[in-house]
Order: C-alpha cells, then structure tokens, then sequence
C-alpha cells in the first residue's frame, strides 16, 4: 500500500496525519510520502520526527501553496500562480509516487496535492483515492473546497457537517497521540516537578511557542491562586521574539513574585518553557488552563482533564473560538474569551485576569465540579480515532466501501456567524435583524476581535460594529483605540493628516460613541478634542455627538469650537447651528443664526430654519416682532427638492396589500 | 449601404443625377443623425417595454420599500437604444470599404457588448456587486485595444506611415514627439482612460449623454476637416484620406444620443447603463487615437476627465492611502447634489461647461 500525506503551513495540521502515517507504517509493505510547503512546520516537524517505522523518517517533498489572501486582486492573481505552480509540482511527485490514497490534513499545505490528485483521477492517470481530516469545529476554507473533491471526510466534531458540502462524512474523532492513554502516576509526576503532593494543582501552557495572554493573565493571579494553596505548573513558551520575550517576561514576573510572596508559597509554582514530558505534567494536574486547537483539546479530552480554555482572537474563521464553543455546549470545559484591553502597547486581545479568576476557582476548589466536566468529556471525546482513520485507510486504499459513522447532525444552510467577515457581520446588525443571546455575546466577541485587529479597515468595522450594537461598554475600548495613536506616516503627514487611526477610523468613532450614548466622562473628553481634529468630517461627527451627549444647556468653550468655525464648510456650519439649538445661549441667537440664514448653500439655511422653529417649540426662544419679520427676508430658493412618483406611490400601496394576503 | 446601392443604380441603372447626393460626406452625415435619431425614438419605447418586462431594472426586489421620491426601479441597460439605433442608422449611410468605418463599430460593439454583460450580471445578480469585476473589465478592454494599437502601428494602418508614431498636442502645428513602439502602449493607455471615464460620468439623468455628443461633434469636425485635402492644408492639419468617414459615424452616434436623451433626461424612464458609457467611452477613445487628437480629449471631454480623475482620487488617494475623504462625495456630481443643487441643475451646468469646452477644443482648429 503506498499512502500520501498531506497537510500544514501550521502544526496543528501536521500531527493528526502524523499519528495516522505512524499507525500505518507499522505495516511493513506500506510505503509513505509527504508533500509539503517548504519552510513550514510540515519541514520541521518531520525533520524531528525519527524512526517512525524502522524504514527511516518519512520522505518529504514539496510544493508551493500560500494561504488565501482574500479578494483584491492583485494577491489574488499572485495566489493563483502560487497554487498553480504548487500543483504542477505536487502533480509531478504524485505520478512519480502512484499512491492509492491520499491522506489530507487541511491547512493551505494541502491545497496542492488535493488538487493535483483529483485533477488526474479525472483525467485517468491516477486511481488515488482522498481522505481528507477536519480537526477544527469550523473547517477552514481550504477544506471547505477540498471536501468537495474528497472521497470521504473524516470528522473530529459532528458539528462540523454543517455546511460541509462533500460525498461523505465520518465522524472518526481527533487521532491524539497514544502515550496518552496510560498516564504515569501523579504522585510521582507531582514530586519530579518538585511540587507538594496534596493541593490542586492547575497546568498552564500555552502551545509551544506559549500565549501571551495568558502568561501574563495567570501573574496578575499567581499571588492569589497560590495563598490559596493552589499549585501550578507552567510552561511559559520560547517565544523569543521583537514584540513578546516570554522567558524575559517571566524572569521579571518572577522577580515581582519573589518580593511579594513568602518562600514556601514560591515553591508551589514550577515553570519551565515547554515540558518535553507532557503525559507527566498532565497526570500532575488536577485542572488545565489552555489554548482551544483541536489537538490540544482532545489531548485534554483523552487525558481526562478537566480544562478552562481560552481560545486565540482573530484567527482566521474563528476557529478556536468554534471549537470552545462546542466544547462547552457539551459541558466538557470551561472557556473564558479574550478581549481587549489597553496595555502598555496599546489596545491589544487579552485575557482578563478578574475573569479568569471567576473561571478558575470554583473549578479549583470543588473536586465534584472539577468530576462533572470530565463525565461530559467522555461523551465528545470519541475514543479509538486513530484505529477508525487507520481502518478507513485500508479500506479507501483497497477500494472497498469504507464503514463508517455518518454525523447525525441537522445540517444547516447559509453562512453561520464565525464564516462571516466583520463587515457581513455590521451589514446583518444595521438590517435590524435580531439575534440570540449566544449569538448576541459571540458579535460582541467578535467586535472586540476587530477593534485589535491589524488592519485599520477591520478595526473600522469594528469600531462602526460597536456603534451598531449600541452598547456603551464599547465606549472605554473606542476610546483607547484613538488614543494609541501611532503617528502617521510622512506622506499621510503632509497630506494633513496630523492623528493616528485613518480619518474615517475617528469619523466613525465618533459616530459610535453617539449611537450607543457614551455619556462617561472619557467619551466626552475624546470627542471634544476631536472637535479640533484635521478631518472635518471627524469634527463634524464629534459636534453632532456631543450636540446629543452633552447634558442640555451645557456650553462647549468657544475656544474648543475654532477650528470648525474656521475651516466651515457647509456641514461644519450645518452642526454648528444643530448645537447651537440644543446648547447655545439663547440670548445670542442673531449672531448665532442669523448667518445661517443668509447662508450660500441652501441646506445651511434648512438647518437654520428648522433649528430656529425647534427653539420656537421648546420655549428657549420667546417669538418676537424681530423674529417675525425674519420671514419676510430670509432667502427662500432653493434649488433642493425630492420628486414624488405617484404612480409609484400606488405601486406601494398595491403591493403591501398583495404582502399582507400572503 | 444605401451608397452602394445609389452607386450601383447610377452607374448600372443610369439613375437620376440626384443619386450622386449619396456621395456627399455632408449629406451623408445629416441624413445619418437624422435616421438615427428617428431610430431611436421608435426603439426607445420598445427596448423600454421589453427591459420592464424582462425585469432588467435598477435594483429593487422588494416593492413593499419602493422610495416614491426616487428612481430606483428605472430599467438600466438604455444603452441598447443607443447601440442598436446607431449600429442601424449607420450602416444605411457608411462606405462599406472604409477602414474607419469598421474601426468604429467594432469599438462601439466590444464595448457594448461587455457593458451588457456587466449590466445584466449586475440585474441578475441583484446588486451592484455583482457584474464584472474591475480586473476582469480592464482586462477585455486591455484585450481590445491591444488588438487595436497592434493595427494601427502595423503595415495594415490607413495612416500614413510618419504619422503613425507621431505625437501631436492640440494649439501646436508639428509633432511634439515620435513615440516608435511606445506609442502602442500609450493607444492601450489613452482606450483605457476614456472609455472608464466615461463610464464614471454616467450617473445623473443625462449627464454622460450631452457631453459625450458634443465630443463627437468636435472629433466629427475634425475627421471633416483632416479628411479634406483643401480644408487640412488651409488649417495647416497633415492630410489622410478617409478620416471623413468618421464624421458620418460621428453624426450616427449623435443622432442616436439625442434621441436616447428623449426618454433619458429628468426624470429618466430609462439609463444607459454600462452597456452605453462603455460602448460611447470606447467609441470616442478609438476616435481620439485614429484622428490624432487624444490630448484633445483633455479639453473636449474635460467632464469626463474630472469625473474620472475626482474618483480616482477619492478612491486612492483619500480612502486607501489616507483613510479619509477628499471631496464630499465621488463622483464630483455627487459632491454638488450633497452640497444642496438639484440633479437638473447639476447635469445641465455640466453640459453647458461640456459645450463651453466643446469651442475651446474646435479654437485648436485655428489656434495653431
């Protein structure tokens, strides 16, 4: 049997197909290729991976594939020749290979070779048959192209059949590796980690490369967990990068501790960068804290611990964000989301260390909770994956029909809420539509996600989506985000662009803060200093939420009003006279509107008018002899107007009734 | 046809002498504005009716929100009346063996066709998001006038061969430059600048269509006069033979635009759609290169080049490079509806700036 795998660009994507090849090639006729995109974690980890069956490592190949880059065109075009040249190349190794099957993992590294081998099953020079696996709840774009093309797709999640259009679904469960099973013993484990043997003991890591978020969430809680007889096992990361230097990171957190907590406290809390041993550091815990992939859930899951989660923001689909989901539905786990929150280094994902709190204690101090979340886990865990793939395997190589278990899932059509950008998400909020709870919290998740997201036109969105939402808790992170203010650029400066975030990023800001009516006393500071901003229509929008925040009658400084009153195009003169209505002195109305009156442009003379009958209504402008005589000069012209259609008025009328019989 | 068809009667037939009118470019010209015109009025009401009933209409599915003060619900694809009225009229009164003749209409017709293509996706599809992409759009209109500078430059060019390469600005008497090869990819620059400007300016009742006639009317002049052996020496313009035939196209699409502008113009019962601004766009690009004159075009179609330079500005300069807005709105007639001006009197100020500019071009006739 000759089997191909497949699969990469991230980790996550590698082990599954690893554990499989592993299984497999323990058949001594069964011979293994590998084709990856070069540079990858595919390279590195099979680079590492020794011996996997006597027969030496597994022969790599490669070929190039990118992950998408969305829709503009010109990345576009250069994906496609980037994918195309991948699949010529994965196209060559599979002929030179002649495998029976196919075994994909997902992630844009398997894009070619699933491409090249259904192209030349079709054309008749290859019977390779495709297995693709999804580990994620939600499956990436990738495999949600590549199902189509597969003949069998093998499930972790049931709920991933949903909007999985492929011939056939499996639901298989996540192939973890077998080490797992039989944990060593956790007296013995606790004492090599050099940790008290009674207590419970909290695992904390991160991935390899560790989780800032959590890091740095779990010292602001250090000092607590461990007064409270609680100990924890820590496996920081190696990342070592410009931006985040988890070891020099945790030297001075560790520093902060040492002055703060007695000696005996200290010597609950052990921390390493990564534990080689991982079954070790799991039969030592008691409960884990970590992030939600797929592997390292359903390592979680087959080690029976119970675990809080915490999924990464803004990855692309949301993908740990839906497999927590699911997770938690089931009752398995725990999941506390990120959000953002300033920092030194500005608005940035990170986890609030009061939540987590509220997460982790009650886990920690009750045993019998700790006992319900693992009786759940069994019913998600789905023991015997890595036998299920293997058996498949032998099956769609042998072409025989494969026996498998159909998810039984309602499937659902249209896109769920985590396939949807952040502007599909405002589009859907702004028609008005009403949403669940859940959904309800996971927008608001996912409007948090955006505001730190890298690119300005996502956090655009998000700061437009907070305002869409209505909710003046987004008020404080709208706020920071036009405060870290990165200085722009040169050629943006000499353009007159003097703030941070794009011009349109404070318009909208500004405009948000109105519509969920942040009244706090930061909101109103920053949209008075947007009254000065370099943008118009950002100081148009900042005087039109202030003329509605600010408590009635309450004057800005006229100080603060120059720049509009200077620069004064129409819509400056417009908002003007809309703040004079509601906050001006009414003693001052012939300076204050009497221009407007005269005005050029006719809409500032609409303005005026309807502000001048709104002060008229509400009594802060008695009508005089001198108002009264207005009405005789003021310049009625205007070239404005609205036509009606009558035809189109009956038009109406017809086909709300033909609405209403249906 | 109707040339071929007097030629034939007076030389076979010995016809009436007053067949030999049929000759004249003047007459041919007129007659071609006046049947083209009458064409288009009779198709109007047609392409109209047919366009309702298809459904092919400016995005509205749902009549329960109809705005009665809009014109959303105006069937788009007028463009039609244009084409069909123009390619009609036109091949009554052209010369059957001139190469401009065939020059033109495939312009007019390429472009056409991927106006309509782009429309009709767009119906379809329900939204404005849905027609052609812009790389797609730009790449078959790269295709055409590739095809195209690839003729003009090659052995097969009705013009002359010191004039092919050569580079005139209007106001001045000789050639600034010989491009050589260049010059082919200047052609593919100057097809694809028109025919999108064009394309931004149709969006107001009437706005693309009176400008768009008046820069035929001074390219019809100048195809008159460059054609004309006594009238290009006298005005000191190098003489090709043949460009005349350009004017009676000229008069076609003129005739079948004031007639489109019938049901066209405030409140429109119809709009061209990409199907028109693309196939007019494409004509008057075709135009300014075979004539020689495409700087011309800065100043004749002046409106569509602020139109196009206004959105091209906005979109890279103001929202991509600076996050902000430069003009009020983009297109520029948007920014002067926002500011307070009614339609009507945006698209008429417009035309009126369009003929202004239209005797600032014809002054280069003289002005050299």
């Amino acid at each position: 049997m000759k089997v191909c795998l497949t699969g990469g660009g991230t980790a996550g994507h590698v082990y599954p197909g690893l554990a499989v090849a592993r299984e497999l090639a323990k058949d001594p006729d069964c011979r293994l290729l590998y084709i990856g995109t070069r540079g990858r974690s595919e390279e590195l980890i099979l680079a590492r991976e020794e011996e996997v069956s006597g027969k030496g490592r597994i022969p790599i190949r490669f070929a190039a594939s990118r992950g998408f880059p969305g829709l503009s065109p010109l990345p576009l075009l250069a994906f496609a020749c980037v994918l195309g040249l991948g699949v010529i190349q994965a196209a060559l190794h599979l002929l030179r290979f002649r495998p029976d099957l196919l075994i994909a993992c997902g992630g844009y590294a398997s894009a070619p070779a699933v491409f090249a081998a259904w192209g030349l099953r079709r054309i008749g020079l290859l019977r390779t048959r495709i297995l693709l696996h999804e580990q994620n709840a939600l499956p990436g774009l990738m495999n949600r192209v590549s199902a189509r093309l597969a003949d069998v797709c093998a499930l972790t999640f049931a709920e991933s059949a949903r909007g999985l259009r492929t011939r056939r679904c499996c639901h298989t469960g996540y192939p973890v590796r077998p080490d797992l099973d039989r944990l060593p013993d956790a007296a013995d484990s606790r004492k090599a980690f050099g940790l008290p043997a009674e207590g419970p003991l909290l695992l904390v890591f991160g991935g390899s490369q560790g989780a800032r978020s959590l890091n740095r969430a779990l010292y602001a809680l250090l000092p607590e967990l461990l007064n409270r007889g609680v100990s924890v096992l820590h496996a920081y990361g190696s990342a070592s990068g410009k931006e985040y230097h988890a070891g020099r990171e945790h030297e001075v957190a560790l520093a902060g501790l040492r002055q703060k907590l007695p000696e005996e406290a200290l010597a609950m809390y052990h921390a390493e960068p990564f534990f080689f041993d991982m079954p070790a550091a799991y039969a030592a815990a008691d409960l884990c804290l970590a992030r939600a992939g797929a592997g390292t859930i359903f390592e979680l899951l087959s080690a029976g611990k119970p675990a809080v989660l915490v999924p990464k923001m803004g990855l692309p689909g949301d993908h740990q964000v839906c497999n927590a989901r699911i997770v938690e539905e089931h009752g398995a786990a725990a999941i506390v989301l990120e959000e953002p929150l300033p920092s030194a280094e500005g608005l940035r994902a990170s986890l609030s260390p009061d939540r987590l709190r509220e997460a982790l204690l009650p886990l920690l101090e009750s045993a019998g909770r700790r006992q319900g979340l693992q009786e759940e886990a069994d019913s998600l865990r789905r023991a015997g994956a890595l036998q299920r793939l293997v058996s498949l395997s032998h099956d769609l190589a042998a072409r025989r029909e494969p026996n498998c278990d159909e998810p039984r899932v309602a499937m659902e059509n249209g896109p769920t809420l985590e396939h949807m950008t952040c502007q599909a998400l405002l589009a859907r909020v702004e028609k008005g539509e009403t949403f669940s709870g859940a959904d309800r919290r996971y927008l608001a998740y996912r409007c948090g996600a955006a505001l730190v997201a890298g690119h300005w036109l996502t956090r655009n969105c998000g700061v437009k989506l907070a305002g869409a939402l209505g909710d003046p808790a987004f008020a404080p992170l709208v706020c920071s985000l036009l405060r870290q203010a990165p200085r722009p650029g040169r050629l943006r400066r000499l353009f007159g662009e003097k703030e941070g975030p794009q011009g349109f990023v404070r318009r909208n800001a500004a405009q948000s803060l109105k519509r969920m009516g942040a009244r706090d006393a930061e909101s109103l500071a920053l949209l008075r200093e947007l009254l000065r901003d370099s943008y118009w229509e950002a100081r148009v929008a900042a005087l039109q939420a202030l003329t509605e925040l600010l408590p009635a009658g309450t004057e800005l400084k006229e100080e603060e009003l120059r720049l509009l009153r200077r620069e004064a195009n129409f819509e400056e003169r417009v908002a003007l006279l809309e703040y004079y209505g509601k906050h001006g002195d009414p003693a001052r109305w012939r300076e204050s509107l009497l221009p407007g009156l005269e005005d050029v442009n006719s809409r500032v003379r609409e303005a005026a008018i309807s502000v001048l009958a709104g002060m008229i209504d509400s009594g802060r402008l008695a009508v005089c002899e001198e108002i009264r005589a207005l009405q005789r000069t003021i310049m009625l012209t205007s070239t404005r107007f609205h036509p009606v259609f009558p035809l189109k008025q009956r038009m109406r009328e017809l086909s709300s009734r033909l609405r209403e019989d249906a | 046809m109707l040339k071929l068809l007097a030629g034939w009667l007076r030389q076979e037939l010995e016809g009436p002498g007053w067949l030999r009118l049929f000759d004249y470019l003047s007459v041919r010209t007129m007659m071609a504005a006046l049947t083209t015109f009458l064409l288009s009025l009779l198709l109007g009401r047609l392409v109209i009716r047919w366009l309702h009933r298809k459904g092919f209409r400016d995005t509205v599915d749902d009549y329960g929100v109809i705005d009665v003060g809009n014109k959303r619900g105006t069937p788009t694809m007028g463009g039609l009346i244009i084409l069909g009225a123009s390619v009609i009229g036109y091949l009554l009164w052209f010369q059957a063996d001139s190469p401009y003749a065939w020059a033109g209409l495939s312009a007019l017709l390429w472009f056409g066709l991927l106006g309509f293509i782009d429309d009709f996706r767009k119906v379809r599809g329900g939204s404005g998001q849905a027609g052609l992409s812009q790389g797609t759009k730009l790449l078959l209109q790269t295709l055409f006038a590739t095809a195209f500078a690839v003729w003009v430059l090659s052995a097969a060019s009705p013009l002359p061969e010191p004039v092919q390469t050569q580079l005139f600005l209007p106001f001045l008497k000789e050639p600034v430059a010989d491009l050589g090869w260049f010059y082919g990819v200047f052609i593919v620059f100057v097809i694809l600048a028109v025919s999108n400007s064009v394309n931004f300016a149709d969006g107001m009742d009437g706005l693309a269509t009176v400008p768009a006639a008046v820069v035929l009317m001074v390219y019809a002049v100048l195809a008159y006069v460059i054609g004309n052996e006594i009238y290009s020496g006298y005005l000191n313009f190098d003489y090709v033979a043949g460009t005349g035939e350009f004017a009676v196209l000229c008069g076609a699409v003129i005739g079948a635009c004031l007639g489109f502008l019938w049901y066209n113009f405030f409140p429109a019962q119809v709009f061209m759609g990409d199907t028109g601004s693309m196939a007019l766009g494409g004509l008057l690009a075709v135009l300014a290169v075979m004539l020689k004159q495409e700087f011309l075009f800065v100043i004749a179609g002046g409106v569509f080049v602020v139109e196009g330079a206004s959105v091209l500005i906005q979109e890279k300069i103001g929202i991509r490079l600076l996050g902000r807005r430069i003009f009020f709105r983009a297109p520029i007639h948007h920014s002067f509806q926002h500011r307070g001006v009614a339609e009507t009197k945006v698209v008429i100020r417009f035309w009126i700036v369009a003929m202004l500019l239209g005797f600032i071009a014809l002054l280069s006739l003289k002005f050299r």
